[in-house]
């Protein structure tokens, strides 16, 4: 048989009123059925408050500051588990905020596999390699030729003058040695040809 | 507990005032409590030590911010309840049961023994909500308002989960329990 309006649970812990506990209790002595089942929820309740107590395995102890000492700014902020993660989670953003501004990464440049970077950057060289070396090619034989063609073709020029100076200096000088050399014999051929002449004029018919 | 709340009256202002030694003297009146309670919670001793250290450790750093010194219990519970889920949720998303310990003896000597052995089987069919629930009722001795507070739970849902656990148990203990253990008036 089951009755209705009895709370054996709330009556085993404790939680009834005095006229609730009276009445449950003037029924219980009336009622095997209701007896037994509030017999062991009481059972159960005092099973539980009778489980032992297990001691910890040491005593928690807090030191206390040493007297006189100041504490520190960032001794309060260390021991303060809110303070300490405001402030760690501040200078996380900030590394994030600097590294986003200091080390922004290309988008072409984008993390992606090795290989596909590898390839990337390999195709970017070379297009590189393609715009800059005809320019490069360019300046190079530019400078080559002011830097040594044109001073040496300079040179040769300068040399090519010095010699046909030095050509036409000689030229003069055999010139008047030459000249020289014939006015020398054209006197020697006055020269005798005047003393011939005198050699006939004389009586005994020269030497 | 009278006396006890009078003394706690007198040590939580002193203790929020820096008076670290009133402090431990709190600490030594709750260690045994909390510790076993996280017993019930954590999955094995070890971490229960941990976590009670780290209860009394968060109680005092945020113990100016207790304003009724009278609920310094059901508050340092409440700190050892959310350290406990913090750690089963850190260690574990998808939390078991945790193992309970075996072995502890009773008071009541060989029957003691195998009532506190048949009382921690009945204990590890329940839901991890309904056996905290159970203990801070039952063990520790809360009201209904307290544990909800505690919990963070609507007291009416305490109450419904308690006497869910009461149910199991008494199914689960009633090879155990004579019939017509205890009579009207034993008991509350």
């Amino acid at each position: 048989m089951e009755c209705t309006g009895f709370d054996w649970k709330g009556y085993a812990l404790g939680e009834l009123s005095a006229a609730e506990t009276a009445e449950h209790e003037r029924h219980a002595r009336t009622c095997e059925h209701c007896r037994t089942e509030l017999a062991r929820y009481q059972a159960t309740v005092a099973g539980l408050r009778s489980l032992p107590l297990v001691e910890p395995p040491r005593r928690i102890v807090f030191a206390p500051e040493p007297a006189g000492r100041a504490v520190s700014w960032w001794e309060r902020m260390w021991q303060s588990g809110p303070q300490l993660g405001f402030a760690s989670a501040a200078v996380l953003a900030l590394a994030i905020v600097a590294h986003g501004l200091l080390a922004r990464v290309p988008a072409k440049f984008a993390p992606g596999p090795a290989s596909q970077i590898e390839a990337r950057i390999h195709e970017e060289a070379q297009q590189e390699i393609a715009r800059r070396l005809p320019q490069a090619v360019d300046a190079a034989v530019e400078r080559r030729f002011h830097d040594e063609i044109r001073p040496a073709v300079a040179s040769f020029k300068a040399q090519m003058l010095q010699e046909e100076k030095l050509r036409e200096a000689g030229f003069e000088q055999k010139r008047d040695s030459e000249l020289k050399t014939f006015q020398y014999a054209f006197t020697r051929l006055e020269q005798r040809l005047n003393y011939a002449t005198l050699s006939s004029a004389r009586p005994n018919g020269g030497e | 507990m009278i006396l006890r709340e009078a003394d706690e009256r007198d040590l939580v202002p002193r203790a929020q005032n820096g008076d670290v030694e009133a402090f431990n003297v709190l600490v030594s009146r709750w260690e045994k409590r909390i510790y076993n309670y996280l017993l019930r919670l954590a999955p094995d001793a070890d971490e229960a030590f941990d976590l009670s250290q780290e209860t009394f450790l968060k109680a005092f750093q945020n113990l100016k911010r207790l304003d009724a010194p009278e609920r310094f219990g059901p508050w340092l519970y409440r700190i050892a309840h959310n350290e406990a889920i913090s750690f089963l949720r850190r260690r574990r998303p998808e939390s078991d049961p945790p193992e309970q310990s075996t072995g502890k003896t009773g008071v009541f000597g060989m029957a003691g023994i195998e009532i506190s052995l048949a009382v921690e089987k009945a204990l590890s069919v329940l839901t991890a909500e309904q056996r905290e629930s159970v203990v801070l009722k039952v063990c520790e001795g809360f009201k209904f308002e307290e544990i909800a507070s505690i919990l963070d739970t609507p007291a009416s849902t305490i109450k419904s989960r308690v006497y869910t656990a009461l149910e199991a148990m008494r199914v689960v203990l009633a090879p155990v329990v004579p019939d017509g253990h205890g009579a009207p008036g034993a008991e509350g």
